[in-house]
């Protein structure tokens, strides 16, 4: 039968483990959040420090930019959410002409569905209903304080980054500093660069989005395209959205339209994916695609939409750290001695290396 | 051949105990000799000037300037 002894000293270990655990499991949405606000520390703080070197007192520094960044934030949600009102409005109003139309197209294809009915029997006063608002009021209540408290905590971050650097380093033994210095520098290179890709590419696909629409004559071109630049920031998922939306409200004005739409936003997310993407990011997450995959697929599967908007970052840090711990665990030189001691006293040196050292330091 | 000090750095004794200066919480410029043995500090190679390995394990390890062969030191009057 077997008998598992355990210590004190293991009891003690493992009850402060299970204690531990249920913390973290506890305060996970906090730790959410702090990651967040971590990651925009990580991208903003170059930019701070580049402030702060052109004389700007720090704290002002990190408002400037805070202000700059949440201005062009806001100006583009001000762009987006009064066109989708009305465009969601709109829909309503035409669906069940929308939804005959579809029915006669899909028909030239001998696809038989019943959609225009389907369409009139949508209850929307009980998609609207009361409960239904203070679901939704709950929740963009619930966005708002999250954003909140991350924007707080970036700034508390970016104007205490000096003490924080200051406070971790004292825990590093001295004659480390250099690795740890590397390491912070690799975070933020790939942490950073990610945001910064994301950027890249998400103002890629709204500048696309915005000529196509504008080409074909579709409905709200430039709310449309900025949804699509924040479709973008999300994996996998995020491509659907940036396509079904406009496709759907070209198909109002032609289904011929709404085909080439449809088209054309599906062959630049063919681009994005296999020519754009693993240039923008490829050099900086260092990640294989299988990986990218998986890392998107358990965060998903762990945190849901916030799970899959970090995962990459997550994985990225991930793959720095044991980039990191690798390279610790490799011997300084192939062939080093004892570091004490390399040659015992009465040996003489290796005639090369005495050889090489005496001409250069009588030269 | 001369050329100027780092903003930061790291170095060692004889002893091996290693040092750093220009890191926070760390003295802002080079110190001449360890606090723990009092044996001279190398910060760059006696010959050529070239800072010492900045990775620890490779600073531990190494005796001899990887620039030009000098040994770190073989002029330490303590050690010799």
């Amino acid at each position: 039968m077997l008998k598992l002894e355990l210590s004190y000293r293991g009891m003690i270990a493992v009850g402060l483990a299970l204690v531990g655990l249920f913390f973290f499991i506890r305060l996970w949405p906090l730790i959410l959040l702090i990651v967040t606000a971590f990651i925009f520390m990580t991208t903003l703080l170059p930019y701070v420090d580049w402030l702060v070197r052109r004389g700007l007192p720090r704290t002002l520094a990190v408002v400037v930019l805070l202000v700059a960044v949440l201005a062009v934030i806001a100006g583009l949600f001000a762009l987006v959410v009064p066109a989708m009102v009305d465009e969601f409005q709109s829909i309503r109003d035409t669906l069940p002409e929308d939804a005959k139309r579809l029915e006669d197209f899909l028909a030239n294809f001998n696809i038989d569905v019943e959609l225009e009915d389907r369409a009139r029997n949508i209850d929307w006063g009980e998609l609207i209903s009361g409960r239904a608002v203070v679901d939704y009021g709950q929740r963009i209540f619930a966005i708002v304080l999250s954003t909140l408290t991350v924007v707080f905590l970036t700034v508390y971050l970016l104007v205490e980054a000096p003490r924080l650097s200051r406070f971790m380093y004292q825990f590093v033994p001295p004659g480390r500093e250099p690795e740890v210095q590397h390491l912070l520098q690799q975070v933020q290179r790939v942490v950073g660069g990610y945001i910064r890709g994301q950027v890249i590419t998400s103002l890629a696909i709204s500048v696309y989005t915005f000529v196509v629409l504008l080409a074909v004559g579709a409905p709200n071109a430039i709310a449309f395209a900025v949804m699509a630049g924040f479709a973008d920031v999300i994996p996998i998922v995020g491509a659907a959205l940036a396509v079904i939306p406009p496709t759907a409200a070209t198909f109002h004005e032609s289904s011929t339209k709404a085909v080439i739409v449809l088209v054309m936003l599906v062959l630049y997310q063919q681009f994005e994916d296999r020519f754009l993407v693993p240039r923008v990011y490829g050099q900086t997450l260092n990640l294989p695609p299988l990986v990218v995959l998986i890392a998107i697929l358990v965060g998903g599967e762990l945190l849901g939409i916030p799970g899959v908007l970090l995962a990459l970052p997550a994985a990225a840090v991930g793959r720095v750290a044991f980039d990191f711990w690798m390279e610790r665990r490799k011997p300084a030189f192939a062939s080093a001695g004892p570091a004490e001691e390399p040659f015992a006293p009465d040996e003489p040196q290796p005639p090369e290396e005495a050889g090489r050292a005496t001409e250069r330091r009588s030269a | 051949m001369t050329t100027a000090t780092p903003d930061r750095g790291v170095g060692k004794c004889a002893e091996n105990h290693l040092g750093s200066y220009g890191y926070p919480t760390r003295p802002e410029h080079p110190y001449a000799f360890c606090p723990q043995c009092g044996h001279r500090i190398v910060w760059q190679c006696p010959a050529c000037d070239a800072p010492v390995p900045s990775d620890p394990d490779e600073l531990q390890a190494a005796r001899f300037c990887r620039d030009c062969g000098a040994p770190y030191f073989g002029d330490d009057p303590i050690r010799d």
